[in-house]
């Protein structure tokens, strides 16, 4: 029982990292790995924040305004430098990896002996998932509003057509910074999260999460029908838990943690490929037919 | 007014896939002047709606809207004097987000993007009152994913979103040419209703010889980088192009 509920927990958490990957990755249609250096970054400011005994609320947003920079930078590099995506947001992934570092003046900080968010005692568990699932429903709530307002319906009307923008006389790079920004800083705070969840903050702790975060958006994307954009952000956070109650679960079959990247890495692929292959399928079918 | 004043483009230039654009093109249209632009393949006719729109930059000479030069202004700055329809129906809207969505875009064009609700009431009932006017049942379905409209009905929203926000100038890129006769026929329509009456410069790109002199006062032929003919009025009728 306890397993199942701090799963669910993880799960929430990474949701949020999911919903930020979300806001690059299908919005903003920018194939973004600032995200991992981001995630980082919110753990490393948020852990030396509350190991110096800052209140870890101020810590947590603290932690996401500063990876809102993270953010802007790829966004500078992608729309002044003239790099593409992919590779700007890998620069900044990279630089921070040395700045996470600086920061935190270590390769990990422990956060055993400070106050966090969340009570480390065997009973609380329940009242943790609950926080988070507070957490989780705020940001979820400000996110799609924000969404609703001009400036953020004009950031997805860039993402789904960035020349129609243009010719509607819209800056259509000051929106991409500001989207850039906003999953950074969300980015940020579920790393923030994490490191009070777990109870340290370690350098290497974004290593790979963005398949994490892909794999929590498509596998959201088949738990939903709807079609509205409201219900696909909403979403990601269903398909963050039944991510981690999956890994849970193979964990606990016996799978090797070792193992556990490739397994990850697998069911991303798989589920991103699978729209194409069933089409695929479809169409040998017919044509074996016709 | 628009005037282009002696424009000059070369593209790759010094280099063996030269192409010369224009050589000293000069025209000028007056308010509420509806102009068809004909010309061969590769006359460089969505390469002057690109200079005009900001999209490319000419080589040399200047481009004033209303006596401003704007020849430099970033495109989407200038992009509120102007509409515009590209001959893709698919380039105009944004398929993801819904009719509603797509056109309150437009309609708040002038409009700073705060943190104001994007889509209220009002805007709402003006929407459907506007799309009432296109007659293809749009207002029903302001919900709908614009990637689920037929080709007609996109480039119908399309136009609407172009002209929605009052442009001085309106370019149209071969709007018809993708669609099927009878959505040609309602985009033309549209396209004479939505220009009658209005002060808005048109200029439309056409291959079509009969909709280059049905539609609008005016047209011209760019050949070899210049305006090769220019002829108004009753003449059109008579014109033979050779490209
Ligand atoms: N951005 C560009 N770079 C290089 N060549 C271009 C570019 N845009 C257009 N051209 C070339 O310029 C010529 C004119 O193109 P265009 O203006 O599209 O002609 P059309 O009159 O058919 O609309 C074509 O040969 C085209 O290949
Ligand atoms: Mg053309």
């Amino acid at each position: 029982m306890n397993i199942l509920i701090s799963t669910i927990t993880q799960g929430l958490i990474y949701a949020i990292l999911g919903i930020g990957v979300y806001i690059t990755f299908r919005i903003l249609n920018f194939a973004d790995m600032t995200a991992e250096g981001s995630l980082g970054l919110g753990g490393s400011v948020c852990a030396v924040l509350v190991s110096n005994a800052v209140n870890p609320v101020t810590s947590i947003i603290l932690a996401g305004f500063i990876g809102s920079a993270s953010g802007l930078v790829t966004g500078v590099l992608h729309t002044k430098f003239k790099i593409q995506p992919i590779l700007s947001g890998i620069l900044t992934m990279i630089a921070l990896y040395s700045i996470n570092l600086k920061i935190m003046g270590k390769p990990n900080i422990s956060l055993i002996e400070s106050e966090t968010i969340f009570s480390s005692k065997e009973g609380d568990q329940l009242i943790n998932l609950i926080l988070m699932a507070i957490i989780c429903l705020i940001i979820l709530v400000l996110l799609i509003l924000f969404f609703k307002t001009r400036l953020g319906l004009s950031i997805r009307a860039t993402g789904d057509n960035e020349e129609m923008m243009r010719a509607l006389g819209t800056n259509t790079n000051s929106k991409k910074q500001l989207a850039l920004s906003i999953s950074g800083g969300i980015c940020a705070i579920s790393g923030a999260l994490l490191s009070l969840n777990q109870g340290y903050s370690d350098v290497n702790m974004g290593t790979g999460t963005i398949v994490i975060a892909l794999s929590s958006i498509v596998i959201g994307e088949a738990l939903t029908c709807k079609n509205s954009f409201q219900a696909k952000l909403v979403s990601v956070v269903f398909g963050s838990i039944a991510y981690r109650l999956i890994i849970t679960l193979v964990l606990n079959l016996g799978m090797n943690p070792q193992d556990l990247k490739l397994f990850t890495a697998a069911v991303a692929a798989i589920l991103l490929g699978l729209p194409n292959i069933r089409k695929t399928i479809k169409r040998s079918v017919i044509n074996a037919k016709s | 007014m628009l005037k282009v004043e002696n424009l000059y483009k070369t593209f790759a230039k010094n280099k063996p896939d030269e192409k010369n654009i224009f050589n000293g093109l000069n025209f000028c249209a007056k308010a509420g002047e509806f102009i068809t632009i004909i010309g061969g393949n590769g006359a460089g006719k969505s390469t002057l709606m690109n200079i005009i729109s900001g999209q490319t930059l000419p080589d040399k000479g200047k481009i004033y809207v209303d006596g401003s030069d704007i020849t430099y202004t970033p495109q989407h700055r200038r992009a509120k004097a102007i509409g515009r329809v590209f001959q893709d129906p698919l380039k105009g809207t944004a398929p993801a987000l819904t009719v509603e969505e797509n056109l309150a875009m437009a309609m708040l064009k002038n409009s700073p993007k705060s943190l104001k609700f994007a889509i209220g009431q009002k805007i709402s009932d003006q929407m459907k009152q506007k799309l009432s006017c296109l007659n293809l049942g749009l207002q029903d379905r302001l919900k709908s994913k614009v990637g689920l409209l037929s080709g007609g009905q996109r480039q119908a929203l399309t136009l609407l979103m172009a002209t929605i926000a009052e442009p001085k100038v309106l370019l149209l890129d071969e709007p018809t040419s993708a669609l099927d006769p009878k959505s040609q026929d309602n985009i033309l329509e549209l396209i004479e209703k939505i220009s009658n009456n209005s002060t808005m410069i048109t200029l439309m790109i056409t291959h079509n010889m009969e909709h280059a002199t049905r539609l609008g006062t005016r047209t011209i032929m760019i050949n070899s980088g210049k305006i090769q003919m220019d002829i108004s009025g009753s003449q059109r009728k008579n014109i033979r192009p050779n490209f």
